[in-house]
């Protein structure tokens, strides 16, 4: 096996052993049932005591055949209004940035962590998509209230 | 000796005095609630433990009456070690050692509470890890110390034989002590070997790793002993801290390379040991944890007979009584020890159990295994037993589709699969959702943890479902269907549940199809979608809404089952949970389906008037309906037949329009902005639904034409369009218009902007006065992009208004707006590529402006260019592409290239200011991608102008975020020649920027480190 496939292997044996409450992460299927080790589905619960609260957000992980040398790529499925978050839903987030701070023994866990940690905090020097990152500058208000409209559109089951 | 002597006693009597009263407040329970108080206490103490006459602070403490006094003494030897060990002469090491050891051997016999013995084990630990200590057997020479009453020095203990001269001496409360030490040691030595160390001390542990087994050993024998006999057991700690000290030293054993090895044959005994305590009830979990451990790691040191008594002990009266309590729903962690040692052991002989025949023993594990599903509770809120098994089979199921694929004789398959398939029944009863009284009996947690569980279950029927095929949908389809004849509607339910998750696998192809058939056309399905059908409880619909639209490929070809569904839909629109799955479910399915359902529109159109007025008919819910319907009024046969189907809709939204106004008029902002929001989203989304299906080509246009021409839809049926301009001029028009309003206006515009005709599809003049929003701007003019000249007119008045917004800011910087600068900026660069004639030929004021005004492509030029030098992103990046986008143009049109070389010099300037520390990391890739264009599309200037600019660098010491280090000329030359060598290539260009930017920042911001 290859050192990204058993990487993702013990990933995954990990996280079954130990995931942070109302998180979830597991490899997709390919129609033929078999495991697809390389895209993981995941769901992001925002913070309690947070904005965030109440919602939770799905995430495409994919790994590259690098990793873990390269980082995976997150997508929020569907995109996500966030300073940080591309129009075509990827997470901006330095941790997961090969030339910036990824390192090849950052786990998932503390990917996904990283990313929730960033919803209700996000980076004003990274911007992302403008809607959310002008809201977020000039109307808090606004933004708030986009955000809790956001969480309805996606509660926890 | 230093130790005893640091200065005058009566000082250091004071300092003990001191250090007394601040640990009483330290433990003052009227301390407990004053963080504040508590930190100044602790950081005093720190300060005494490491002052000179912290050694003779931490003597006294340890022969102080009082526990808590005695603790914090062996704690202050242990930092005072840890500070200053290599100020002590070997003399005074040794006399340190050997007081320890004395006072360890002291508080033991005296009948030491444990934590404090473990703190001062903790002390002797960190002097044997030290450099030269001058400790080498320390197990060893502790026991013997112990035996003899007081410390013992090494060369007189060695020769001794532990097991023959010196355990037998030792009492039972002295062994446990002893145990206390060797467990920290080799805590101890496990962290101290993981830690990096620039020269590797070698060290050898082998003798000490023998001790402690032999040490474990001794005293695990001794307890298998009086066990066997029936006779009374030491104190459960013994037995607990051997158990771990046997995994403790297992460690060590595996991470340092040592002189001697211990051997799997020297441990073939204690390990035996080890797996009978399983059976002692007291050391039952802490054994049973080893042993799980040493299973998952199917480690070498278990032998054949370790794992056959390991499974007897499994399927004999033990295991099964434990098994039996389980499904009694007694979770004690005893029990869940061992549920967790049979999966580890399962998952170890996972392909022998699979097969057949089986061995007795075998068997009588796989019937344990069957039974996992039948604890009582609701999986994961009150059964955690079921969660685990499931993930069992799950990992079962994967291992075996591995081989099954590949395999060519699927024969031998055939017990797995009848396991698997008995695994997915046991699982279903287990999928049953809870009453709505049980339900409201559960928190957040519990709700979390069983829906977890359903989705894990989901896996698993994915996974088993290449292996089972059809027959697992059968098994599903089967209780559907007679749950459904019966209205048990839990197992109802949990069936749909399960069909649901298994859309993935068959949806698509056509496997399953006649399952679903023998469901969809039962006359039960059909009574229970119509209007006055069965009257079906909130959960199941909610699932089977959820479930049909995960089967619309099957419904797409099922055109017969259409409206039936629909229908149903429609009706669960009512329900609060359904709405938004039935809503999806409702827009997908007309849209591709709507060929198919033109006769049933005006009962779709009927069930949309009775959802407008109810409670679930939120923005959301309404505008996918919309856009569903709009879809088969797109497939009507006439214009006319449409206009009046569309005309019945905006009818009831421009007088909602209306409402949103008065409403406003009566200073009802909230209610207004909301109603208004409505009105212009659902407009919009009807627009969406009413596009053609497939790609209009709006470039095949001929120039020659008219693009504009009378439709039906600006001529006899201009009413539709009349009705959407007038919801639109209602709610913009004087009104407290928010973010999301225009937006959805916006919308309502590009809707027709990717169709040739339709009442979507305005002509340039009706829509004018809504061109202040920018990204609509760009789409009006892409929409338009195959006839650019005829709209030369609304092109420049944009153009021209981009600059007003523009020098409106400049004059006034106090109203700059990041935002109206980043859109008006995007909007420039969108329209660059067919419409730069105009901009580039604007080299005069307009008409009216004000006379100390630029031309406008100056001030455009210019904004752009202080844009990339300001401290906001957005107009940054914008500003960065629109460079981008200007060097690209065609520079053999002079007025181009006379702008470009005007202003290279300040676009070079500006790079290299950015570059050398004062951007932001993030802005770094959109300033390259100007650099690289610059040195690639003028490569002669581009030195020139560099090579001046970085001259120029950090002359002004007045930018704030200036870098901290100022590059020397040779470096910037470096820099220079480099980038130019590069020849504007992506990858080695950004690489110089980012170690240019470092450098002229500080390494502090490299995140390497």
């Amino acid at each position: 096996m290859s050192l990204c496939q058993n990487r993702l292997t013990e990933e995954r044996k990990q996280w079954r052993r130990d995931h942070p409450f109302g998180f979830y992460a597991k490899p997709y299927r390919t129609p033929q049932g078999a495991l697809d080790l390389k895209r993981w589905e995941c769901g992001i619960p925002g913070k309690a005591q947070t904005l965030w609260e109440g919602g939770l957000f799905k995430l495409d992980v994919t790994f590259p055949d690098e990793y873990p040398t390269k980082p995976p790529k997150c997508k929020f499925v569907p995109p996500l209004f966030h300073p940080n978050v591309y129009p075509s839903g990827t997470v901006c987030l330095s941790i997961l940035n090969e030339e910036e701070a990824w390192k090849p023994a950052i786990t998932i866990k503390q990917i996904l962590l990283g990313i929730q940690d960033l919803l209700n905090d996000p980076n004003p020097e990274s911007p992302a998509q403008a809607e959310a990152y002008n809201l977020f500058k000039k109307d808090k208000p606004a933004y708030e209230k986009r955000v809790r409209q956001v969480v309805r559109e996606n509660p926890v089951l | 000796m230093s130790v005893d002597i640091p200065g005058p006693a009566s000082d250091v009597q004071l300092l003990v005095s001191e250090a007394k009263s601040l640990v009483y407040q330290l433990y003052d329970p009227a301390n407990t609630g004053n963080p504040a108080k508590i930190k100044v206490i602790q950081e005093q103490l720190q300060s005494l433990q490491k002052s000179p006459q912290a050694w003779q602070i931490a003597n006294d403490l340890l022969t102080d009456a009082n526990t808590d006094l005695r603790f914090f003494g062996a704690l202050t030897f242990t930092v005072k070690i840890n500070n200053d060990w290599q100020n002590l002469s070997p003399e005074d090491g040794q006399e340190l050692l050997g007081r320890l050891i004395d006072h360890f051997v002291f508080l033991v016999n005296a009948g030491e509470r444990p934590f404090v013995i473990r703190k001062l084990a903790s002390s002797l630990a960190t002097i044997f890890l030290k450099p030269n200590a001058p400790w080498t057997r320390a197990v060893s020479n502790l026991t013997a110390s112990l035996a003899n009453g007081k410390h013992v020095p090494e060369e007189q203990s060695n020769p001794l034989s532990l097991r023959t001269d010196v355990l037998p001496a030792l009492s039972e409360r002295q062994l446990t002590c002893l145990l206390y030490f060797v467990n920290t040691l080799a805590e101890d030595i496990n962290r101290w070997s993981a830690e990096p160390r620039r020269v590797k001390e070698e060290r050898d542990f082998s003798p000490n790793v023998q001790d402690a087994f032999e040490l474990v050993d001794w005293v695990l024998c001794h307890i298998v002993r009086q066990h066997s006999a029936d006779m009374a057991l030491p104190e459960e700690a013994l037995g607990t801290e051997a158990i771990s000290a046997y995994q403790a030293w297992l460690a060590v054993r595996g991470a340092i390379p040592m002189r001697v090895l211990v051997t799997t044959g020297d441990l073939i005994f204690i390990t035996a040991h080890v797996i009978f305590s399983m059976k002692i009830p007291s050391l039952s979990k802490a054994a049973t944890q080893v042993v799980i451990e040493l299973v998952d790691w199917r480690d070498s040191i278990l032998t054949k007979e370790h794992l056959q008594s390991i499974m007897e002990y499994i399927v004999n009266d033990y295991g099964t009584g434990r098994v039996a309590a389980l499904m009694e729903g007694d979770f004690d962690d005893d029990h869940m020890a061992f549920l967790e040692l049979l999966l580890a052991y399962g998952s170890m002989e996972q392909r022998e159990l699979t097969k057949t025949p089986l061995d007795p023993p075998h068997a009588k594990m796989l019937t344990l295994l069957h039974t996992l599903f039948k604890a009582p509770g609701y999986a994961g809120v009150d059964d955690p037993v079921a969660s685990l098994a499931l993930e069992w089979w799950t990992e079962v199921a994967d291992d075996i589709q591995e081989t099954y694929m590949d395999s060519e004789d699927r024969t031998q398959f055939q017990p797995a699969k009848q396991n698997l398939a008995q695994a997915a029944l046991d699982c279903f009863e287990k999928l049953k959702y809870p009453s709505s009284e049980e339900l409201s009996s559960w928190g957040e947690d519990d709700r979390a943890e069983f829906g977890s569980f359903r989705r894990d279950a989901c896996d698993f029927l994915l996974a088993i479902y290449p292996i089972l095929g059809v027959e697992l949908v059968q098994v599903f389809q089967e209780r559907a269907t007679l749950s459904l004849t019966q209205q048990e509607w839990r197992t109802f339910e949990a069936a749909i549940f399960c069909l649901a998750q298994l859309s993935e696998a068959v949806d698509e192809n056509q496997h399953a199809d006649e399952c679903l058939n023998s469901i969809f056309f039962s006359s039960e399905f059909e009574r229970l979608c119509g209007e006055n059908g069965v009257a079906i409880p909130d959960k199941p619909r909610q699932t089977l809404v959820d479930m049909l639209g995960k089967y619309q490929s099957y419904f797409e070809r099922t055109h017969a089952l259409l409206p039936r569904v629909l229908t149903f839909l429609f009706l669960s629109l009512e329900k609060f949970h359904c709405a938004p799955m039935a809503s999806r479910s409702i827009a997908h399915l007309c849209n591709s389906c709507r060929h198919a359902l033109t006769a049933e529109l005006p009962v779709f159109l009927h069930q949309f008037e009775q959802f407008r007025y109810k409670p679930t008919a939120t923005v959301q819910a309404m505008e996918r309906v919309l856009e569903g319907i709009a879809a088969i009024i797109q497939t009507l046969p006439t214009d006319e037949a449409k206009a009046q189907a569309l005309e019945g809709i905006l009818k009831f939204f421009v007088v909602q329009a209306e409402t949103a106004r008065e409403d406003a008029g009566n200073g009802l902002l909230e209610a207004s902005q909301g109603r208004g929001h409505l009105v212009l989203r659902c407009v919009a989304s009807i627009g969406k639904g009413l596009r053609t299906e497939g790609e209009v080509n709006l470039d095949a246009n001929d120039e020659d034409n008219n693009p504009y021409p009378p439709t039906f839809w600006n001529t006899t049926g201009c009413l539709s369009q009349h009705m959407i301009m007038s919801c639109i001029q209602l709610l913009m028009a004087d009104f407290p218009v928010d973010v999301c309003m225009t937006e959805a206006a916006c919308d309502i515009l590009k809707a027709g902007f990717t169709e040739r005709s339709g009442p979507f599809v305005f002509q340039p003049s009706i829509t004018r006065g809504t061109d202040t929003v920018m990204a609509t701007a760009s789409a009006f003019l892409a929409s338009h992009s195959a006839h650019p000249h005829l709209i030369r007119t609304e092109a420049t008045r944009l153009i021209v208004h981009v600059y007003d917004t523009f020098c409106w800011m400049i004059e006034k910087p106090e109203c700059y707006d990041p935002e109206v600068a980043n859109s008006g900026i995007d909007f420039l660069t969108r329209s660059l590529r067919k419409y730069h004639p105009f901009l580039f030929e604007l080299t005069e004021a307009p008409p009216g402006a004000a006379s100390d005004r630029p031309s406008v492509l100056n001030a455009v030029l210019n904004f752009t260019l202080q844009s990339l030098q300001g401290p906001e992103p957005l107009p940054l990046r914008s500003a960065s592409q629109f460079w981008v986008g200007v060097l690209n143009l065609p520079t053999d049109r002079p007025e181009i290239h006379n702008a470009i070389m005007q202003c290279l010099p300040a676009l070079c300037g500006a790079l290299m200011t950015q570059i050398a520390g004062r951007c932001a990391r993030s802005d770094l890739e959109h300033l390259n991608e100007v650099l690289r264009k610059v040195i690639f599309k003028q490569q002669g200037a581009a030195r020139i102008h560099l090579s001046a600019a970085l001259g120029d660098l950090h002359r002004d010491h007045s930018s704030p975020q200036q870098g901290a280090n100022t590059p020397t000329p040779e470096e910037r030359q470096r820099f220079v020649a480099s980038l130019l060598a590069a020849r504007g290539a992506r990858a080695p260009t950004n690489q110089l920027s980012r170690d240019f930017w470092i450098k002229c920042r500080g390494v502090s911001f490299d995140y390497v480190g």
